[in-house]
């Protein structure tokens, strides 16, 4: 017997997630998360919604906050240098499995692949790079905006 | 032990799976990094695939805590 997908599971580890919607293709009404339950054992989080999913292709959208960890080779970190008697940082990623659920919620296994988009909010000063090439980068005030080209399917 | 748990404690990565009855097909995301937190603000938008899960009411196993997994076709 089939049924309709009660909630959406995603891997996620020390990630707080808010605003959380999901819109149907077929429909233009945004429903809004009922829950969002953490199970840190099992590095993942379940979004309840306010009405059962149905078959088909629909939007999820989410806002999240992930902690930057320290020299620890895993999901997003930072390294520390010091140039002409400053401290500065570089920040890197290691999203090899299964650490991409410490930057971003996603499904952190090699069977789902996807393509990505990735734009990078960073201070002008900084270089950022990705997998992709950059097609666009925006400077406004003290700001860079880098924005990625579209992946290939990867995971 | 309870699913998803090696003798020592620990996630057993490789049964942790997740339910397959949302795949992403395409992930768009923003990173803010907030430099001074240190902390990674960010949106995300995925375009997802859900397909239907099968009704609890076939089975009469009983998961404790864990992901029950195989409640979910791989392909519907």
């Amino acid at each position: 017997m089939l049924c309709d997908t009660p909630s959406i599971v995603l891997n996620a580890i020390n990630i707080k997630i808010s605003n959380v919607t999901y819109t149907p293709d077929d429909s233009s009404k945004a429903l809004s998360s009922k829950n969002v339950l953490v199970d840190e054992k099992l590095e993942s989080v379940h979004i309840d919604f306010e009405e059962d999913l149905r078959k088909g292709r629909g939007l999820l959208k989410l806002d999240f906050v992930a902690e930057i960890l320290g020299p620890v080779l895993k999901g997003l970190y930072r390294t520390a240098v010091v140039v002409n008697g400053v401290k500065k940082f570089n920040y890197f990623t290691h999203f090899e499995p299964v650490c991409a659920r410490r930057c971003f919620p996603c499904w952190d296994e090699p069977e789902f692949k996807a393509t990505f988009d990735l734009s990078i909010v960073s201070p002008k000063e900084m270089t950022t790079l990705a997998n992709m090439v950059r097609f666009q980068d925006l400077i406004l005030e003290d700001l860079r905006i880098s924005s990625m080209c579209y992946s290939i399917v990867i995971s | 032990m309870v699913r998803g748990e090696k003798d020592n404690g620990h996630a057993d990565k490789k049964s942790c799976r997740l339910p397959k009855c949302v795949a992403p097909d395409h992930y768009t995301l923003l990173f803010v990094p907030n430099m001074t937190d240190p902390v990674l603000e960010g949106h995300m938008e995925v375009r997802v695939d859900v397909r239907n899960a099968i009704s609890l009411l076939l089975t009469n196993r009983k998961f404790d805590a864990g992901i029950p997994q195989d409640l979910f076709l791989d392909e519907l």
